[in-house]
């Protein structure tokens, strides 16, 4: 049975375990790069480590270095490069796995591995949600580089309706989803400042900067809105929703729906025979039909 | 009564222009995306597009399937309308000759209905697929799949959850008549929750503590008769019931049921991981090469790749409606000295920089959700080809925090959605309330492995055979 009960005890402590796991397991001691090219030679130095198959858990050998970089953003232009999006993000996962690992470190000399991992759950559930939000941001910015790529590489064409009438994005499409992608990396940033303050890896000069670029993109993608609502296609029926028709129009909609509401069956609901009678007409004889 | 002439006209007629309609064409106008080319990229091109648009005109033309009388209907009103289509789509199908695989699809995307047999088919059936022997498969299966039989999953008990291992209901193994005796113990050990259990299903696989001459020996399951298969009644040694209204699920009948002293046949506890026999031994069995446990790893990473889909689809939709109504919606004026004429002009909702703080992040979570669950899908086809097993610790772990975080972010954003529509989010009407409920409720489908967990193989092994039973096509 899932609840938010259950999430917070169990789901998010499972990822967050194996994280630490990975990182007890890892013997490789680097810092987080001010720029990320430390971390690329040290990438191209070293084999992969073997602790985790995927690229998803790089940062964790990271976190084990205490020397912390700082987010290189000069500018608000400079938010808007991919890479610096995802080591803010790496950053950010290996400053929870810092103090959660040493958290859990020093409570489990008293009371064990168990306790110790149940009692530091708030922060477990934090790094979780961290590696995730990375992982969701690495996902979505490798769907709109392969777009990218595929427009520039193979032609421009391809993004036009092609030869056999197959409709895929084209630049236009793609451009919005590159904003879209910025926006989910940025809004993410400003919505946990705190953990990317932390260990001062964003300044709070940068931390203002993203404020005012997500303010920026969120324009950039009002103007876009509907068009990106629509292609999820839901139809009327499915919505089931007077706001939300295709058609726009809402108020006529809203009336129809309270046409079909069941007190509206009478004109003179039953609640006034059974009770609203005795009150309005206490007293009187009859009463009259008008004030 | 006033003559006809001096009514009111409160009563807008079908196509009656609003200035709504306009505002909204002007966005689309406007826009530099092709909404059916972005449908093409979020559902991963346009033949898997063409397929969810089919699922969905199946539903949308049968009118047993309709969904608009839902917001006037009580609890008893909803289970009896979704045993409906229930019933009607599973006939339907059949009569169709279509692949279960396709109706399962269906009722994944496009049914948005949970109906009293999602659990059945979603999780009993995939339990005697994986769990059982051959024998047990040969007998419980065909009858499962036809629906001749509908099935419970009986694991929560009132006093416990997610926390399997300290379930009380016993399964107390009897060498002399060779069956075991179902009991609850006491009054919080009657299982609580269950979908379909009060008043649909005929058997429950039942989660139960194995006593075998005064040895606890954990948690197994079986498979339990609850009801008479002539007239539904409930058997004797069975007490069973519907659970009461909810703030969402009110078309399924979440169940209780309690044991007293009920006697089962030892052929039906499930022998596929460990056995009793007929002496009273109990022993594990392996049974290499079968590949089962191979395929239930890879069933639970479908599962999982499903709810983040989900929880992307059902921001979009709640967006969709939002997004639109805060198009049409108008409040509030531009200040007439920035404005170039003298006219004051009316803003829309959308134009406020805290409806599109509180919105547009959203959209963009939504096709992130949309994205990864699409990448969990493709990984999970590559795992089925060559079965590699050895990614799993970390897809398991992964998938776990995914799930979790799309739970929070999807309920939230949903209600966020309702929020920024207003007084008139509020209504029913809105198809708001209905989705908040629903997805709130949907995440229960599926089980939690338990509280500690731990990193030893054979304990990950076993949660996740008992607590993720696998999301295979039927």
């Amino acid at each position: 049975m899932q609840t938010f009960e259950g999430t917070a005890q169990v789901l998010e402590p499972q990822l967050a375990r194996f994280i630490l796991r990975l990182a007890a397991a890892s013997s490789v001691k680097q810092g987080v790069g001010s720029n990320g090219h430390e971390k690329a030679s040290a990438e191209a130095g070293a084999p992969k480590p073997s602790f985790a198959l995927s690229t998803d858990f790089d940062y964790v050998p990271f976190a084990a270095g205490k020397a912390f970089g700082q987010c290189p953003a000069k500018e608000p232009r400079d938010l808007l490069d991919p890479h610096l999006q995802i080591e803010a993000y790496e950053a950010r996962v290996c400053a929870i796995l810092l103090s959660a690992g040493e958290a859990v470190g020093e409570d489990a000399k008293e009371g064990g591995q168990a306790e110790a991992i149940m009692k530091n759950g708030v922060l477990l559930g934090r790094l979780s949600r961290a590696h995730c939000q990375l992982v969701l941001l690495m996902r979505f910015h490798e769907a709109v580089a392969r777009q990218e790529e595929r427009l520039t590489g193979d032609g421009k064409e391809r993004g036009k309706e092609g030869e056999e009438g197959v409709v895929t994005v084209g630049p236009a499409e793609v451009r919005v989803l590159r904003d879209l992608c910025h926006l989910f990396a940025l809004s993410g940033m400003e919505r946990d400042m705190a953990d990317f303050r932390a260990r001062d890896y964003l300044s709070s000069r940068q931390a203002e900067m993203v404020g005012r670029e997500v303010g920026r993109l969120n324009r950039v993608i009002r103007a876009e809105a509907v068009s990106l609502v629509d292609a999820w296609m839901m139809s009327d029926k499915l919505l089931g929703s007077a706001l939300g028709r295709r058609d726009g129009r809402v108020y006529g909609a809203l009336f129809e729906e309270a046409f079909k509401s069941p007190l509206n069956e009478r004109e003179v609901s039953e609640a006034y025979e059974l009770h609203w009678k005795r009150l309005l007409l206490a007293g009187t004889g009859g009463g009259v039909a008008r004030l | 009564m006033m003559p006809e002439g001096e009514r009111p006209a409160v009563h807008h007629p079908e196509g009656q222009e609003e200035e709504g309609m306009a505002l909204l064409q002007n966005e689309r106008a406007t826009s530099s995306v092709r909404p059916e080319a972005m449908a093409t990229f979020i559902f991963g091109g346009q033949k898997a597009l063409a397929r969810r648009l089919q699922a969905f005109s199946f539903i949308e033309a049968d009118p047993v399937f309709d969904t608009s009388d839902r917001k006037h209907l009580d609890q008893t009103g909803r289970y009896l309308r979704s045993s409906e289509k229930a019933v009607h789509l599973v006939l339907k199908c059949r009569q169709l000759g279509m692949p279960n695989e396709q109706m399962l699809d269906i009722l994944n995307t496009a049914l948005d209905e949970i109906t009293p047999i999602d659990v059945h088919i979603k999780m009993a059936i995939p339990t005697l697929m994986h769990q059982t022997t051959p024998e047990q498969r040969a007998k419980w299966l065909p009858l499962a799949q036809d629906f001749r039989i509908l099935f419970a999953y009986a694991q929560s008990e009132l006093g416990h959850g997610s926390n399997i291992r300290a379930l009380e209901t016993t399964a107390k193994y009897d060498p002399q008549s060779e069956s075991f005796i179902l009991h609850s113990p006491r009054g919080e050990s009657a299982k609580w929750w269950p979908g379909g259990l009060g008043k649909t299903a005929t058997h429950a696989v039942v989660l139960a503590r194995l006593l075998v001459g005064g040895k606890d020996l954990g948690l197994q399951s079986f498979i339990v008769q609850l009801r008479d298969m002539q007239d539904h009644s409930p058997l004797s040694g069975v007490k069973l019931g519907d659970i009461g209204p909810k703030l969402g699920f009110m078309s399924v009948d979440n169940g209780f049921c309690s044991f007293d002293h009920l006697r089962v046949p030892r052929e039906n506890m499930l022998m596929g991981l460990a056995e009793v026999t007929k002496e009273g031994v109990y022993r594990k069995v392996r049974r290499e090469g079968s590949g089962g446990e191979k395929i239930l790893y890879g069933a639970m990473l479908d599962v999982r790749a499903g709810l983040v889909e989900r929880g992307g689809a059902t921001l979009a939709r709640a967006l969709t409606i939002a997004v639109r109504y805060s198009a049409v919606r108008k409040q509030g004026f531009v200040p007439a000295s920035s404005s170039s004429s003298s006219k004051e002009r009316e803003l829309q909702v959308l134009d406020y920089p805290t409806q599109q703080q509180a919105l547009m992040p959203l959209l963009a979570w939504a096709y992130a959700l949309q994205i990864t669950g699409q990448f969990m899908r493709r990984l999970y086809r590559a795992y089925l080809e060559d079965l590699d097993l050895s990614l799993l610790p970390e897809v398991h772990a992964l998938s776990s925090g995914l799930k979790a975080l799309t739970g929070d972010v999807v309920s939230g954003g949903v209600d966020t959605c309702r929020r920024m529509c207003g007084g008139h989010g509020y209504m029913l009407a809105s198809g708001l309330p209905e989705l908040f409920q629903n997805y709130t409720a949907v995440r229960q489908a599926e089980r939690e492995g338990s509280r500690e967990g731990g990193g030893n193989r054979e304990r990950f092994e076993q949660d996740t055979i008992l607590i993720h039973p696998p999301f295979l096509p039927l």
